[in-house]
């Protein structure tokens, strides 16, 4: 079958690979209709997640058709549609039962290696670096999907993949961020990044009721979508603006938002080349593997006492991490990759009922084939990218 | 307390003056290549350039590092005596260079590299006799110099497992019985009967608030190549510590999930090797065992 696999820093390509088989008896494999490139593949494109191999097949955002189960999958047969959840998750152990899906403790078969680097390892997700297990991604025509009987989504309406797919990862990803966020009755919450999954944290924040959601980046387009599909009221350019803390101070009575979601991560820009050169300098000769500047933001514009959610992915060490800002203000810090299973039926009914239709992030469709200029268009944001979804 | 010297006995004496007179000799040379390193390069004869200079000084660095770590291990500095045996590996391999394309004066060259080689197998001689005697652990003062770098490995691994005490003692028998454990109990049980101490313990305790089952397993043993060979050890791949976590996630996997969890970067499942050495994470070729 044909595959994107990595072949080296900026570099993927489509090349053909064996097709995927049954290693386990909970199992499946699906053939892919739809799979999508997400911001945090952008990590492991440029570099800066470990234990990436030339040859692993990237992609952990997809859906598609049950072509074969194992005899212990239950609750799936040939011809399911489904949308299949990022971290792969047991279903079994403690934090399973807990909800924790996304930190599964049997799911990583490179646990050894991943709690070197964080203390304790968490679960195997597809296409996402041997330290999260080296499972093939499914930016490919087909994938297998362990504990298939615990993660994948059956979708039985007819609703477009356009509408479920990103059921997967971001739309669950931003939902999160924004339920950490403990949005109460004329909250202000602010959102760094309007990348998908800021998109989708804006959008969530509303549901969950937020008073006004104030939507930081520095692209205008994606600023206009966060306004127009999204249903952000306020907008900060911070090019046009760069000191973002105290805007959002001047925005909010001098209190700052009542809660800030990171929905930038490790590889954030700065306004001011002398701090951005700073970080990147840093990341680059490896001293930090973060640049956490809309994370510093986030917790110095929240208001004391606030809640700062991190569903921005970032993987190893920060510098200049305002911790006395932190505890002297009392504030919160909540984060997590997302716990999809958790989320995907609840948010399917959302889309079902229309209070949401994830497929206005969607701003590039190709073939599989085109992968490599879908990474290239989406890294530079060329052309206005928001999304790039991927038809094998 | 006893003086220091009485637990070695006369050989040991010896060997331990012969330790600390190569940490003199390290200082010595390695201030001399740092603060004259010109002098040095001529009386070795080689010629004087700042790569010369530049060598001469790096390893003058070292060989006050050496001179350190011998007198803080003494009276038995296994490590730092095989490093210096390394060291003069390497010095050595830099003086045949300095033959080839630096060579200022023959004989002077030659008598260095002869000095040189005399010096390693001093420093091979000291090695070996210190190894030995850790190995055979003859008696130390109590109080005095560090804890002996070849002593008995601990090893201390815990996993908790969502099943009751009843279901996961009787399934660890099965598990150890099919072969599911990479040999550390067998082996460390085989060492118990030799002169060795190798231990492995095993305990079940029930989990506070019904998490279930906390499965501890620990190994103490004796590295055979001492606290070096154990470094090598680890470096290959072969660290005791990560075998038993290992083996309690694979256990766990096979209780909870009923299966030892695999992923295409790693078909038989949980067994911490270095990234390096796995396969690409794509579907297995066909063919292939499922």
């Amino acid at each position: 079958m044909k595959a994107t696999v990595y072949s080296g820093r900026n570099t993927v390509e489509v090349a053909d690979v064996p097709d995927p088989k049954i290693l386990n008896s909970r199992d499946a494999i699906v053939r892919i209709t739809s799979s999508a490139i997400c911001g945090s593949d952008l990590h492991l494109y440029d570099g800066y997640i470990p234990t990436v191999k030339k040859g692993d097949i990237f992609g952990h955002e997809f859906m598609g058709e049950v072509t074969d189960v194992g005899p212990e999958v239950q609750n799936l047969k040939r011809g399911d549609r489904v949308v299949v959840p990022f971290p792969i998750a047991c279903g079994n152990c403690n934090a399973c039962a807990n909800g924790l899906f996304s930190v599964c403790e049997s799911s990583n078969p490179n646990a050894g290696m991943a709690e070197k680097m964080w203390g304790h390892p968490i679960a195997g997700v597809y296409g996402y670096s041997h330290l999260l297990g080296g499972y093939p991604g499914g930016q490919a025509e087909a994938a297998r999907v362990p504990f298939a009987d615990v993660g994948p989504l059956k979708i039985e309406s007819d609703l477009p993949d356009e509408e479920v797919l990103f059921l997967s990862d971001i739309l669950p990803t931003g939902y999160m961020g924004a339920e950490m966020a403990n949005i109460q009755p004329g909250d202000v919450i602010a959102v760094w990044g309007a990348g998908p999954v800021g998109q989708f944290a804006v959008a969530s924040a509303k549901m969950l009721g937020a008073e006004r959601v104030i939507v930081i980046d520095r692209f205008d387009y994606r600023l206009q979508m966060a306004l127009e599909k999204a249903g952000a009221d306020e907008v900060i350019d911070y090019e046009d603006q760069p000191d973002v803390v105290e805007d959002l101070k001047e925005r909010t009575g001098g209190r700052g938002p009542d809660a800030c979601i990171d929905a930038v991560g490790m590889e954030a820009h700065h306004a001011h080349g002398a701090v951005y050169a700073y970080d990147r300098a840093k990341q680059a000769a490896r001293m930090e593997t973060e640049r956490p500047y809309a994370l510093r933001e986030a917790i110095l514009a929240c208001r004391s006492g606030g809640v700062v959610s991190v569903i921005g992915v970032y993987g190893g060490f920060a510098d200049k991490f305002p911790i006395g800002a932190v505890m002297n203000r009392s504030l919160t810090i909540r984060s997590g990759q997302c716990h999809v299973q958790k989320y995907m039926r609840p948010l399917l009914e959302r889309i079902e009922a229309g209070d949401i239709d994830p497929s206005f992030v969607i701003t590039h469709k190709m073939g599989l084939d085109e992968v490599s200029n879908g990474y290239e268009t989406f890294k530079h944001k060329h052309d206005g990218c928001v999304k790039v979804v991927l038809k094998p | 307390m006893s003086n220091p010297s009485e637990s070695f006995g006369p050989s040991g004496r010896r060997d331990a003056r012969i330790a600390e007179g190569l940490g003199w000799f390290s200082l010595g040379l390695g201030a001399a290549q740092l603060l004259a390193p010109g002098a040095l390069n001529r009386l070795a004869g080689i010629r004087d350039d700042a790569a010369a200079r530049l060598a001469q000084r790096f390893v003058g660095v070292r060989e006050v590092g050496a001179f350190a770590a011998i007198m803080a291990d003494r009276p038995r500095p296994v490590l730092p005596l095989w490093s210096r045996v390394g060291g003069d590996l390497l010095d050595l391999a830099l003086l045949a260079r300095a033959w080839d394309r630096k060579r200022e004066s023959a004989p002077r060259l030659a008598l260095t590299i002869a000095n040189i080689a005399g010096v390693t197998g001093l420093d091979i001689y000291a090695a070996i006799r210190h190894t030995e005697a850790e190995r055979r652990r003859e008696p130390r003062a109590e109080g005095e110099g560090k804890a002996p770098g070849g002593g008995p490995v601990q090893v201390k691994a815990a996993v908790t497992i969502r099943k009751s005490r009843e279901e996961v003692e009787p399934a660890w028998r099965t598990f150890e019985a099919d072969g599911g454990l990479s040999g550390w109990r067998s082996d460390a049980a085989e060492a118990g009967k030799g002169d060795g101490d190798g231990v492995a313990h095993l305990r079940f305790v029930e989990a506070p608030a019904g998490q279930g089952t906390e499965v501890h397993a620990g190994l103490s043993y004796e590295p055979t190549a001492g606290k070096v060979g154990e470094l090598l050890a680890k470096a290959l791949g072969d660290d005791p510590a990560q075998k038993v976590k290992d083996d309690l996630r694979r256990f766990k996997q096979v209780v909870e999930t009923g299966q030892v969890v695999r992923s295409e970067a790693k078909p038989d499942g949980t067994r911490t090797t270095t990234p390096l050495k796995e396969r690409p994470a794509q579907p297995l070729p066909a063919g292939s065992r499922s």
